[in-house]
């Protein structure tokens, strides 16, 4: 008799069990089916990059990001982009873009940034994004 | 030894309906642990103590308990400010001390972890019927939905929580008992 009792709410703690991993389950389900979706970035923006023997790379892209450092950041992670630098008071100073190092101590060589055609003003980190943007990633050598 | 503690546990303190001075310092210490166990935890997201608390201060002093749950929601006030939470807390919570006290006469810690389990899961839907009278049926159901992983997590650490804690606080409280009820 006892044991019976036993086996019966074992039974039933099995069964509550059961069900909170199948509700566990269900509600994942409704998650991922009806749960908020990543969307593409809503802006816009072309990149190119010219490097040290005036090879060129476009890039097309949508972000959401403020800022030029983050949407390149995304970029790395979605197209055969990279960059690299040093961290600096102002930010990120790229000095590694696809690989090419511009060494501005050895021989006055670094990476330029333009927006829509203009000499930039902003380091990557301070320069917005705007939707229909076009920035270039330039390898310049200062003369004197 | 133990079953005895069990038993005494599942008894009524001492007279069901009156509250007692002694139920009411009761209450307060109640209250403080509640907010206490509540502050500690708040770094990590829906991952909290008050669930299993509560289950057990409901088991431990009956229906009285809901006044030590209304108590921490002024607390939180205090603490807070007053926001949407608020009308939440007012009815969740006591709904816990109800749900507890259907189960009450049960023994099995697991019965009690699948209700603080579930209690979890729920809680988001629980949380969204405000949303419901402010935006709509979207509203609620959008805001409920996006929820759902902290749900999940909520559930899972609720379950782990309650197998972990419960026994030896059940045990604590029953010692409690022992001199405060004798």
């Amino acid at each position: 008799m006892e044991e019976t009792k036993r086996n019966t709410s074992k039974k039933k703690i099995v069964l509550g069990v059961v069900i909170v991993v199948l509700l566990i389950a269900v509600f994942a389900g409704i998650y991922f089916l009806f749960g908020p979706k990543t969307t593409a970035g809503s802006k816009s923006y072309t990149l190119e990059v010219v490097d040290d023997a005036g090879n060129t790379k476009d890039y097309k892209a949508s972000t959401d990001a403020e800022y030029l450092r983050d949407a390149l950041e995304e970029l790395e992670e979605s197209e055969d982009f990279s960059m690299e630098g040093d961290e600096d008071d102002y930010g990120l100073y790229i000095d590694t873009v696809n690989g090419v190092t511009a060494d501005y101590d050895a021989d006055g060589a670094y990476w330029a940034i333009y927006v829509n055609g203009e000499y930039g003003q902003n380091g990557v980190d301070s320069q917005p994004v705007h939707d229909g943007d076009a920035f270039k990633l330039v390898y310049e050598t200062y003369n004197e | 030894m133990m079953e005895m503690h069990l038993n005494l546990f599942m008894k009524p303190t001492t007279n069901n309906r009156m509250i007692t001075t002694k139920d009411i310092a009761v209450i307060g210490v109640m209250t403080a642990t509640l907010e206490a166990v509540k502050v500690t935890l708040s770094f990590l997201p829906n991952v909290e103590l008050v669930t299993l608390l509560i289950i057990l201060y409901t088991l431990f002093l009956g229906w009285k308990a809901v006044i030590a749950v209304f108590a921490f929601v002024g607390v939180e006030c205090l603490v807070w400010g007053i926001g949407v939470w608020t009308i939440m807390y007012l009815y969740i919570w006591p709904l816990l001390v109800l749900l507890t006290l259907l189960f009450r006469r049960q023994k099995s810690v697991w019965v009690f972890s699948i209700l603080s389990g579930l209690f979890g899961l729920f809680f988001g839907a629980l949380c969204s019927i405000p949303y419901f009278f402010i935006g709509g049926p979207y509203m609620a159901l959008t805001w409920w939905i996006s929820g759902i992983p902290y749900d999940i997590l909520h559930c899972v650490s609720n379950f782990i929580l309650c197998m972990v804690l419960f026994v030896p606080l059940r045990e604590a409280l029953n010692k409690v008992k022992n001199v405060l009820y004798p």
